[in-house]
């Protein structure tokens, strides 16, 4: 994700929130994914694209954590989420994920 | 077992919570039990899981575990209805049919405030009479297979409520050529309903839906007719639908003094009324208070009466404008096809004779 990048929703995700978990579809999958905590925090953050300095700061008010400690490790979740497909780098002015 | 009163008085609190303001709702740790599957029963626990984080549901810990245990499972299921959703409206789309999502998938995401409020265990899909065939061809290349044959050619185009097609894992698709059994679903015009529609998105698809008049008049009809004692989340359906800001009511009422279905739907707002402990908005019971004529009246109680006594066959050929057209309605009842009648499990004409004189019967002793 580049400085002018943004992180967004898959938009051809199916997906539920139960309770402060959300649960992932891939629509040509069979399972359905359980996300962890962060990992769901994350995504429901992520009701609009948000760069990944904005992302941080958020998620670490949600989880009450430092964002200077957590940083790398917002960087790992997304990356993972990305790989896969669950979440996309888009440009930042880019409308709803 | 002194319990379960008390049980179904929570579940029934927790089904209208968030409606209006009330009391948090608490549940005696001895009772949760009970008052946890009904909530599964009545498939709440989407509500009760909002009402909990609205305040509005007082729980301890370890029932809030039991809830999200539950509520993940309903949503699992939810999840896979989409999945198939998608990829019949991708189907349907190739074949040229239009389909328009009913009941509990299109409430969910275009009346509930949170998709994950309104858990659904089946896919309830309208189309138009003229794409019925083709609707159901496509269906079967899809892989599911019709629970139940018509009863004669051409009966479910002119007569037919719905036909439900279940899949290899057993999950049904309700394919609909109008809303609602009998008389009601006679009279109201589907080609008409088709023409408003509005889509909600899923999945990065648009997806076409009934629009939210239209599916308060779907829920409505669901939960005044669908049963004689009609389950929670359907009332709160029509609870959640009739406080929404898309609904025409000038249409709603002009739809029901057409269509003739204004008793079934004070009687949907009447029963959310009192078992949700829901004040139905001003629209609602002006509907409500207009009275009814004859022929709606004797049809309603086809519904709520004399269902189980041939009230419905009996209503929906009242409905049914013309002889001839009356003549082809009993026809496919008295004399359906041996395949439907084997599907029915009454191999031979005189099992299927034996149900009319059943209602015959019963007719003359309740004279």
């Amino acid at each position: 994700v580049t400085q002018a990048g943004a992180i967004a929703r898959a938009p051809s995700v199916l997906w539920r929130r139960v309770g402060a978990e959300v649960l992932l579809a891939d629509p040509a999958g069979q399972d359905v994914e359980r996300l962890s905590v962060p990992a769901s925090a994350t995504w429901l953050l992520l009701d609009r694209p948000r760069p990944m300095a904005e992302l941080t700061r958020l998620l670490a008010d949600e989880l009450g954590a430092d964002r200077d400690e957590i940083g790398d490790r917002v960087v790992a979740l997304v990356d993972e989420l990305r790989s896969h497909g669950w979440l996309e780098a888009v440009d930042a002015g880019s409308g709803p994920g | 077992m002194h319990d379960v009163p008390a049980a179904a008085s929570e579940v029934r609190r927790i089904a209208g919570a968030g409606l209006a303001p009330a009391e948090p709702v608490t549940v005696a740790s001895g009772r949760w039990p009970i008052v946890l599957s009904g909530l599964d029963f009545h498939r709440l626990t989407g509500i009760a899981l909002t009402a909990y984080e609205s305040g509005n549901l007082v729980l301890p810990e370890e029932q809030v575990e039991d809830l999200l245990v539950h509520h993940r499972s309903a949503m699992v299921q939810a999840l896979s209805i989409e999945r198939r959703l998608l990829r019949l409206i991708g189907a349907f789309y190739a074949a040229g049919v239009r389909a328009v999502v009913l009941k509990g998938t299109a409430v969910a995401h275009a009346v509930y405030p949170d998709p994950t409020m309104r858990p659904f265990g089946d896919l309830d899909l309208l189309v138009a009479a003229s794409a019925w065939r083709t609707a159901c061809e496509v269906l079967r290349a899809e892989g599911y297979r019709r629970d139940l044959p018509e009863p004669r050619p051409g009966f479910d185009e002119r007569f037919g409520k719905a036909a439900t097609h279940s899949d290899a894992e057993g999950v049904q698709v309700d394919l609909h050529r109008t809303l609602v059994l009998g008389p009601f679903g006679l009279w109201l015009d589907p080609d008409e309903l088709l023409e408003s529609t509005e889509t909600f998105e899923l999945a990065g698809r648009r997806i076409e839906r009934l629009d939210r008049t239209g599916l308060l008049l779907n829920a409505a009809l669901h939960a005044g007719l669908g049963s004689a004692a009609p389950l929670l989340l359907p009332l709160r359906d029509v609870a959640e639908a009739s406080g929404h800001p898309g609904v025409d009511w000038d249409r709603l009422a002009a739809w029901a003094e057409r269509w003739r279905v204004r008793p079934a739907l004070a009687r949907a707002f009447e029963i959310a009324e009192r078992s949700l402990a829901w004040e139905p908005p001003a629209p609602a019971r002006e509907i409500s208070a207009r009275p009814a004529g004859r022929a709606e009246g004797r049809a309603i109680r086809a519904y709520t009466e004399r269902r189980r006594v041939g009230g419905m066959a009996l209503a929906a050929m009242r409905a049914i404008p013309g002889l001839r057209a009356k003549t082809l309605y009993l026809y496919g009842l008295l004399l359906p096809s041996r395949e439907f009648l084997r599907a029915r499990g009454r191999p031979s004409y005189v099992a299927r004779w034996r149900v009319p004189a059943g209602w015959v019967r019963r007719q003359l002793r309740h004279r």
